[in-house]
């Protein structure tokens, strides 16, 4: 029996649609207090003054908590904590002066770094008492002038150089034509639909957190080590997440402080985000501003891929945009140089959020790629096959497998690229102007540890169980599928647990590498249940084995290991997308019509789940050519955009029908089963593709997304 | 970030009984008058299907049946909500636990990725059907373009609302 690698329903489905999966927020223990935040609302400030005596007089009021008596949870800042955290990533790859400091805390001293800064946070009864006390506590916040410091030229940083240059042996001969232009995009929010909450419970010396989290495991040793427990005394149970999309990659805060409350006060609490809170305290994608120099011969083949990219980071934060990435490894060039400067800014630490550094980084080359066809003469996708990067370059490596070119041809095919000419401007349909665009896109495929345990009992369902999370993935169903594959079980004979740091450990959900890391060791470990059985080479069911040994009982766990250090291999996921868009040029309304997004990722464990993944990330990528825009006040730093009014995500109306394809060929040097995660590849590229039919269309160029009415109208 | 005025504050605070019909089980109970009708059904009646994503009308997580009609339960008080009936996700499929058939062609056409939107999602389809489902899915998108869904999960939502009205007319 084969269940892997067929469209099995999602098996939390039923648990989604009746309104019984429960997340964070949803689990309410007895007598459980509310915490909600009171926040900054200018950067670089002081804390002047704080009065909170009119809310704690407030009846239903518990505490009101702020840098002057926080210290009283035992609640500090230490480097360990930052290390752990959301606001440590990066900080080694900066490596200046600021980022030797300790890293923002809040509730640590009066110094407010950014705007949305948490300031207080109430603790009470009911929610409706905790908003009252919210208002009724007075600040004085003192502005301090912003010094800007010199730009900081960064170390490597996710596995790529951050300044690099190097020579390639591609056959480009003299220059004649160049591009060399500025690609800007901006702030984005990551707004998943649940805000992030965590309840905490204690029982005696120990803690249950229910988080909204990516990763129990790297929330338990952060909530573990800002309450100085050992990590065994901390529970973090996330069975349900509602979106992640970055925004609980990394660990804030308020995951901690829950817990810190609870402790203190001796009762359960459950800090809450508002809407307005996930967009201050869960991080952001920064904005960026990158120059693309190309310049190639008469062939299109490239002599020089420039990309330098300027980016922001917070004042004592790591994690900046590593726009230059796929530049790095994706076309072949003569001269390939990518370069990154960060200034440092008093706004909230950004973090990844769904493919950091490849969604704008692509947005800027996809799109210059597409100019420099167009002043060439030379068809988009035929400039990128003279281009293609037999081997990764940059690392001196073979792929593991790579059938981008494929992908280019069945895209092509698929949305009728014949028909679009080398005139843009030439097409109109029920008075509308229509274009045709593509882009590539590609991802890495890391692979970490993980293990999957699972339980054969007499009665009752196999249990298989990781703490890995199911943020909306799939992860859930495909393991169910491996597992009963493997074992040759139907569906109905097998249960998942997961979510929960009580259970074997698993990477966080993020970064493409989960598929990757827990298929492995799901089979690692149905190898050593049939091992432990002695099932092979009988035709006694595991059960049968497992009464014949007169066990009540069996359980093992199955790890796998990180890539070999000898694997000279890179690990890529590649694709192309091909977009058609309708422009009504009066009312400057662009709507994308048409996506065919064809993927090459390796095997497909659920094509239907997997399919469900691109085209989230398709309609990330139509959110930010189309409308999605943060904005900070110029002189606070406030951000303005601080709800789903002010900052536009796609809607129904603006989501055509998204044809998704899989090439589906297993890379055989992934091991398993061949397959390479998919998480963040449909994002990548997908706002160049708009913003190239938009040029087929119009003539008009897009370089800042999201795309300008200037662009749209002419005018 | 100041103290706002607080005059008449312990009136509107004071509790306040609230009688109405919770997916067709009489509910009585005493009520902050401030309380909005999402936290009502979440906080006191421990309904927690409904979602909470804005507070603010802006997401669509929370919508619910009010008197049959499509509601956002965020921006209802509850006490106004005297004698009305009110259904939420728990009160949608048979008695006996079954699934409606728009829960179903959810599953089938894989309409949901996290699933915090999909209870919104599913009541304000199941009204949308009860208004009168256009056929064209321009309409359609428009008509549930109050519910986001951050995953991307639409196109399987609107395949799933057009195969149940179709096989409904």
């Amino acid at each position: 029996m084969t269940l892997t690698g067929s469209s099995v329903a999602r098996l939390d489905a039923v648990e989604k649609v009746t309104g019984r999966a429960r997340y964070a927020a949803d689990h309410q223990p007895r007598h459980c207090l509310v915490a909600l935040a009171l926040r900054a609302d200018r950067a670089p400030s002081r804390i002047a003054r704080i009065r909170t005596a009119a809310a704690r007089a407030l009846p239903g009021v518990i505490a009101v908590y702020s840098h002057e008596n926080a210290a009283g949870l035992g609640w500090v800042s230490s480097a360990e904590v930052d290390a752990l955290g959301a606001e440590g990533l990066g900080r080694s790859a900066l490596s200046d002066e600021a980022s030797a400091l300790p890293a923002y805390r809040p509730f640590t001293s009066d110094e407010v770094q950014f705007a949305g800064q948490w300031i207080a946070v109430v603790v009470a009864e009911t929610i409706e008492i905790a908003r009252e006390a919210l208002l009724l506590i007075e600040t004085d916040l003192e502005e301090r002038p912003f010094v800007p410091g010199d730009p900081i030229l960064p170390g490597p940083f996710f596995a790529g150089d951050m300044q690099h240059g190097f020579e390639t042996a591609h056959p480009a001969g003299a220059a004649s034509a160049v591009v060399d232009q500025i690609y800007e995009t901006p702030m984005q929010l990551h707004q998943p639909m649940e805000p992030s909450a965590t309840t905490a419970l204690w029982a005696g010396d120990s803690v249950t957190l229910w988080d909204s989290t990516q990763g129990t495991r790297a929330t338990r040793a952060y909530v573990a080590a800002s309450l100085g427990l050992p990590q065994e005394k901390v529970r973090i149970v996330s069975a349900y997440v509602g979106g992640g999309f970055g925004a609980k990659n990394q660990i804030w805060p308020h995951q901690a402080l829950a817990a810190h409350l609870a402790r203190h006060l001796e009762r359960p609490v459950r800090v809450q985000f508002t809407r307005q809170d996930m967009t201050l305290a869960s991080g952001h994608r920064s904005e960026t501003r990158q120059r693309i120099r190309l310049e190639a011969d008469a062939e299109g083949r490239l002599c020089l891929l420039r990309h330098d990219s300027e980016v922001p980071t917070s004042l004592r934060g790591g994690f900046f945009e590593p726009c230059g990435l796929s530049s790095l490894m994706l076309y072949a060039a003569k001269r390939i140089s990518v370069s990154h400067r960060v200034r440092r800014l008093p706004i909230p630490t950004p973090t990844p959020f769904r493919a950091p550094g490849e969604t704008p980084g692509s947005f800027a080359l996809e799109t210059a790629l597409d100019e420099l066809a167009h002043d060439l003469g030379i068809d988009p996708v035929e400039l990128r096959l003279r281009n293609y990067a037999a081997s990764d370059l940059y690392h001196n490596r073979p792929w593991s497998s790579n059938h981008l070119r494929d992908c280019y041809a069945v895209g092509a095919e698929a949305i009728g690229w014949s028909a679009r000419g080398p005139v843009p401007g030439q097409r109109l349909r029920n008075g509308r102007r229509v274009g045709l665009g593509m882009a590539t896109t590609a991802y890495p495929a890391p692979v970490l540890p993980a293990t999957v345990r699972l339980r054969l009992r007499r009665e009752g369902r196999l249990q298989i169980e990781t703490s890995a999370t199911d943020i909306g993935t799939g992860m859930r169903t495909i393991l169910a599928q491996k597992v009963a594959t493997e074992l040759g079980l139907d569906l109905n004979e097998v249960e998942v647990r997961l979510g929960d740091s009580a259970l074997p450990d698993a990477p966080t959900a993020g970064r493409s590498k989960s598929t990757a890391s827990v298929m492995p060791a799901a089979a690692a470990a149905c190898r050593l249940l049939r091992e432990k059985l002695g099932a092979d080479g009988t035709n006694l069911s595991l059960r049968e084995r497992l009464a014949a040994l007169g066990h009540a009982e069996a359980e093992v766990e199955g790890t796998s290991l990180p890539r070999g250090a000898d694997v000279n291999l890179s690990f890529y996921s590649f694709g192309a997308h091909f977009v058609e868009v309708e422009l009504d040029e009066q009312i400057g309304r662009l709507r994308v019509s048409r996506v065919v997004s064809v993927l090459d990722c390796g095997r497909i464990l659920n094509p239907v789940l997997a399919a469900s993944q691109i085209r989230g990330g398709v309609i990330f990528g139509i959110g930010m050519a189309l409308m999605e825009e943060a904005v900070r006040h110029p002189r606070t730093h406030r951000l303005l955009t601080d709800d789903l009014a002010g900052y536009a995500v796609p809607v129904h109306a603006d989501v055509p029908e998204i044809e998704v394809r899989f090439l589906g060929r297993p890379d055989a040097a992934m091991g398993d089963e061949g397959a390479r995660g998919l998480g963040e590849i449909g994002l990548p590229g997908l706002s160049a593709a708009i913003g190239n039919a938009l040029f087929d269309a119009t003539g008009r160029r897009a370089r800042t997304t999201p795309f300008r009415s200037e662009i749209l109208t002419g005018r | 970030m100041r103290a706002g005025p607080h005059s008449g504050a312990d009136a509107a605070r004071s509790p306040i009984r609230l009688d109405l019909t919770v997916n067709g089980v009489p509910v009585s109970q005493m009520i902050d008058p401030r309380r909005s009708l999402l936290d009502f059904l979440r906080e006191d009646l421990e309904l927690t299907g409904t979602k909470k994503g804005c507070d603010h009308g802006q997401c669509g997580a929370c919508t619910v049946h009010v008197n049959g009609e499509r509601r956002l339960s965020c921006l209802q008080f509850a006490a106004q909500l005297q004698g009305a009936s009110v259904t939420t996700i728990e009160g949608v499929g048979s008695a006996d636990g079954g699934l409606h058939p728009l829960q179903e062609a959810f599953i089938r056409h894989d309409a949901l990725q996290c699933g915090y939107c999909t209870p919104g999602q599913i009541m304000s389809a199941l009204a949308l059907m009860n208004e009168g489902c256009p056929e064209d899915p321009a309409a359609i998108k428009e008509a549930m373009s109050g519910n986001i869904c951050r995953c991307g999960a639409y196109n399987g939502i609107v395949a799933a609302i057009r195969e149940v009205a179709r096989d409904a007319g």
